[in-house]
């Protein structure tokens, strides 16, 4: 062991760094950096725990409104029926000719087309087709139906028709007007004959 | 003055102690050296080794805290969804409700209070007039950037009859007072000879404002 000092210092000093230098960059700052992007990881975690959790908390509020919440959404149903359900319509306008104090003649059913928010049908030649967009392919689609359908009533005085209007409107099904056309006739007493155009919705699950 | 002329700083005599006399052989103090700096610099590595798992082991342990803590929150998330199954009903309700109450509020967004707006319109009828007729069309659905009182929510005509065709001037008149109306004007006009009386048309735009707006949705037109 002859080695010169400069040697040993050499050989020191370089394991030394070496050592350190492996130990750091190889180990303990992988390790780091490791712990890092796992607390990162853990705090998105908690912030969507702590969303969920602020949910849940808001559900169980609403849970113990679920009588109230049923109640409303079975009102919901009533109106926006999940089929057809067109009985409830002839229902309806048997009801509404019944408190109007007008004579229901005729009830029509026309087509089932996708659900188009009201766009006010001006003219009659638009009024004769049904709102432009929905083609007959995207009806089925579509969770969210329309159903033309026509009442015609007759009776003595043009005001009845509004009221014959108004109790369609507040029925139990959800009802949109789209034409109310009222003519009364030349004979005496007069008579009245009405004819509310309308639409009738269902939302398919 | 001291006149002493010896020399005060001489160190005191060392009587009894090894003369200050290195007798090593070169040789050997270079070897002791050598011996001492290999065990200092052996030292040194132990020491570097002992801090570098010290500090291994440290970021292990934080590692490892990380880790933990991560499944606890993981943990956390599982009883989470299962406490959020448990209110699947209730989430369900909610979603049938705002999907159905927006689809009924837009539907629905163009009700109008027809008797209401008929009792206006025969308000506004001079002595002697009759509505023989008329044929309205609810309009578009409000827009949220629209004004109301400018857009048309109901169109239409209404047939009249009197036996004075000036009636149909003074009807516009007072139709254009009624709440809401946005466009009233006088439309054809014949005379029936079999009653001796005038039938005339008017036409009828009023404004938006006259929606009920009973089932918009909270917080406005979307």
């Amino acid at each position: 062991m002859n080695l010169p000092k400069r040697l040993i210092n050499l050989i020191g000093t370089v394991l030394v760094v070496g050592l350190l230098a492996v130990g750091i960059f190889m180990v303990a700052w992988p390790l780091y950096t490791g712990h890092l992007e796992v607390e990162a990881q853990r705090l998105s975690v908690a912030q969507s725990n702590d969303v969920q959790a602020a949910r849940i908390q808001e559900l169980a509020k609403q849970q113990a409104e679920l009588p109230a919440l049923t109640a409303e959404l079975d009102g919901l149903r009533q109106q926006i029926p999940v089929t057809a359900s067109l009985d409830q319509a002839s229902k309806l306008a048997v009801a509404a000719a019944k408190a109007s104090g007008t004579h229901l003649e005729n009830f029509a059913i026309g087509d089932t087309v996708a659900f188009t928010p009201p766009a006010g049908v001006v003219t009659d030649a638009a009024a004769a087709a049904p709102a432009p967009a929905p083609t007959d392919g995207s009806a089925a689609e579509s969770p969210r139906l329309q159903t033309s359908v026509s009442f015609t009533i007759t009776t003595d005085s043009t005001a009845q028709v509004a009221e014959f209007v108004d109790k369609l409107r507040t029925g139990s099904r959800l009802v949109q007007i789209v034409q109310v056309l009222v003519s009364a006739g030349d004979e005496v007493p007069v008579v009245v004959t009405g004819t509310v155009t309308a639409l009738i919705f269902v939302q398919q699950p | 003055m001291n006149l002493n002329i010896r020399p005060t700083k001489l160190p005191p005599a060392q009587a009894g102690k090894v003369p200050r006399v290195n007798l090593m052989p070169a040789s050997e103090v270079a070897r002791r050296e050598r011996r001492v700096l290999l065990r200092n610099w052996m030292l040194g590595l132990f020491a570097t080794l002992a801090g570098l798992g010290l500090g291994v082991g440290a970021m292990i342990g934080v590692r490892m805290g990380a880790e933990l803590r991560l499944a606890e929150e993981n943990q956390r998330t599982e009883q989470l969804t299962i406490a959020l199954a448990g209110y699947a009903d209730v989430t369900k309700s909610l979603a049938d409700r705002s999907a159905l109450g927006d689809f009924r509020g837009s539907a629905a967004a163009n009700d109008l209070p027809w008797t209401e707006l008929y009792s206006d319109i025969s308000g506004a009828l001079p002595g002697g007039v009759t509505v023989r007729g008329f044929d309205l069309h609810p309009g578009a659905a409000p827009m949220a950037d629209a004004d109301p009182a400018t857009a048309a929510g109901l169109t239409g005509t209404i047939t009249c009859r009197s036996t004075d065709p000036g009636d149909q001037r003074r009807m516009v008149t007072a139709l254009r007072k009624i709440p809401g109306a946005l466009a009233v004007d006088a439309g054809k006009l014949d005379y029936l000879e079999t009653d001796a009386t005038y039938e005339y048309v008017i036409t009828f735009v009023a404004d938006q404002t006259r929606y009920t707006g009973r089932f918009a949705p909270e917080g406005g037109v979307k």
